[in-house]
């Protein structure tokens, strides 16, 4: 390994889906908006039901959550980060495909992980924005109030969280190449994530069947974190029990991700299949 | 004989969306984005209830007339497929054709494009009409209820028929759009189609928004359509109700804008983009 060539390819990559990102302003402007209604959907969801104070004291009694729309917002926040990892690092070999360019990018000698990880640290580039942007104008729009107790372990929660889900992505990026259907799985698998990872409520008042579900998600561990620190006054100390899940997880999804994109990239080369990949 | 060449390319491009949506290697995006996943927004609102309590119900009840919240919100996300193909139609009907680079020889041969386009959006309205009835009978197995009142189902079908009918309208208004706007389109209809499942009331009586939000959710035909089906089947009104008659007049009035304002856009947005030599560019 070449330390100097991996941060070549590492910028080369990292700075191409940044200019593309950029490219499209109205697409900058776009990604904090549109959340924004579905965000606000999930809040009146609860509001159609009972009125802001009843659903607060409801929270609150029953989960320990003093800000119910804050709780949303950050599940919120989360998710988009894991979509943004799916479709921007998961997806990207799928593009490649698409655009009929993977065989040579398949057959350069750059290591395949830090292509990832790099489309996975500039979606996390996008991710920022999306975090900020989605925040402040939730924060305008419903007054959220944040409750942070510790700001390192909000910056802790935060980073673990944004590590997790570059390995989902690169977990995903194996997923794409292993099937060329992985695409309409994905999609098919985004509401049910959406819904056991405590998007819009805390776990544990799904059904047990999707509790189990969701305790296999690193999403669900990255908003259970981000809510303890941002809404709850979370210290680090209390932080240990999402943590140690998250990293877990992190490990096996990298570790496992790696493991199978060098296997079927040597199968498909061995049979001359890489095109179809 | 121009009219039989007219309903030709209507079927065919009708035809033509049914089997892109349908066919086995594209069927995994209708079974993700308009089966799964209106079901489990619906999930969702059965879990908030489920959170809320019994104190929910009487809150709902109070604000929106209806007596259960449950068949509600199937009724409401049975319609969450509509909003997105209208939504979609059109936009990725002409973007496919920009990105297959086909669009210049479509819009260069004599065929009438307006029956090209209606074709399109027909066929993803019957999508539409295929994922309502999948969520209805998934959301009335999944989650039981009962119902309070005899159902009126004749005045709900017309319910149902004024939405798509309204829907129809405003996709062909937005589609032309796609045009000029090219990828921007994309980000356009992201933000208009998270907006339609917000404002039209889909999970929540449209009641518990602020005015000037119930005053947006009333641009669409779909908030009319939802009002009229639910009425139908969750109370027995009968489409004659007066009670229906703020919803019907809407939607009669929303269809009779969007139809020749859709018609006109779409010729407009065409011939300058014809114009300009910016129909191939995406």
């Amino acid at each position: 390994m070449n330390p100097e060539l991996e941060w070549l390819t590492f910028k080369g990559v990292t700075l191409r889906h940044l200019k593309e990102f950029v490219s499209y302003r109205a697409s900058i402007l776009a990604t904090i908006i549109w959340p924004l209604p579905l965000l606000a959907l999930n809040v009146y969801q609860y509001l159609g039901l009972a009125s802001t104070s009843q659903v607060g004291q409801i929270l609150y009694s029953k989960y320990g959550i003093a800000s119910f729309s804050g709780m949303i917002i950050v599940g919120t926040i989360v998710y988009l980060l894991y979509n943004r990892m799916l479709w921007g690092t998961g997806a990207w070999l799928v593009e490649e495909r698409f655009n009929g360019t993977i065989e040579s990018l398949l057959l350069t000698p750059s290591s395949r992980l830090t292509m990832l990880l790099a489309s996975g640290f500039s979606s996390l580039v996008e991710g920022a924005w999306w975090i900020v942007g989605v925040f402040l104008l939730s924060w305008a729009i419903f007054g959220v109030q944040p409750a942070i107790g510790d700001w390192v372990a909000v910056v802790i929660a935060l980073v673990s969280t944004m590590i997790a889900l570059v390995a989902v992505g690169v977990f995903f990026a194996s997923f794409f190449v292993l099937t060329r259907i992985a695409d309409q799985l994905a999609t098919s698998l985004q509401a049910p994530v959406r819904y056991a990872s405590g998007v819009a409520f805390p776990v544990a008042a799904l059904p047990a069947i999707f509790q189990l579900f969701g305790y296999m998600l690193p999403v669900t561990y990255g908003i259970a974190a981000l809510r303890t620190t941002v809404i709850q006054h979370g210290t680090l100390v209390g932080l240990a029990t999402d943590l140690i899940p998250l990293f877990v997880l992190t490990a096996i999804l990298l570790i496992v991700g790696d493991l199978v994109l060098k296997r079927l990239e040597l199968k498909a080369k061995k049979d001359g299949s890489l095109y179809k990949i | 004989m121009k009219e039989r060449l007219d309903f030709d390319v209507f079927r065919s491009s009708f035809r033509y969306t049914l089997l892109q949506t349908f066919r086995q290697l594209n069927a995994g995006w209708f079974l993700g984005l308009q089966v799964i996943g209106p079901i489990f927004l619906l999930l969702t609102s059965w879990t908030v209830l489920q959170i809320v309590g019994s104190s929910g119900t009487s809150t709902f009840a109070a604000l929106s007339g209806y007596a259960d919240y449950i068949p509600f919100a199937i009724l409401g996300f049975a319609f969450s497929g509509v909003i997105m193909n209208t939504v979609w139609a059109g936009a990725n009907g002409i973007r496919s054709e920009q990105q297959g680079g086909t669009v210049e020889a479509i819009f260069v041969t004599p065929a009438n494009k307006v029956a090209w386009m209606l074709g399109k959006i027909a066929g993803s309205i019957t999508v539409a009409l295929t994922s309502t009835v999948i969520v209805l009978i998934v959301g009335s197995v999944l989650l039981s209820f009962t119902l309070s009142a005899t159902p009126d189902l004749l005045s709900a079908a017309v319910g149902v028929f004024l939405t798509l009918v309204g829907m129809t309208a405003f996709a062909f208004a937005i589609a032309g759009l796609t045009f000029l706007a090219k990828r921007v389109v994309d980000d356009i209809n992201q933000i208009l189609w998270t907006s339609l499942v917000f404002f039209t009331g889909l999970a929540f009586p449209i009641e518990a928004l602020p005015p000037w939000a119930q005053t947006i959710s009333w641009v669409f035909p779909i908030t009319h359509g939802l009002t009229i089906t639910r009425s139908a089947v969750l109370k027995g009104y009968s489409i004659f109700d007066q009670k229906l008659l703020f919803p019907v007049t809407s939607i009669l009035i929303l269809s009779a804008i969007y139809i020749p304002l859709g018609y006109f856009s779409f010729r407009a947005f065409l011939d300058k983009a014809r114009k300009k030599g910016a129909l191939e560019g995406y």
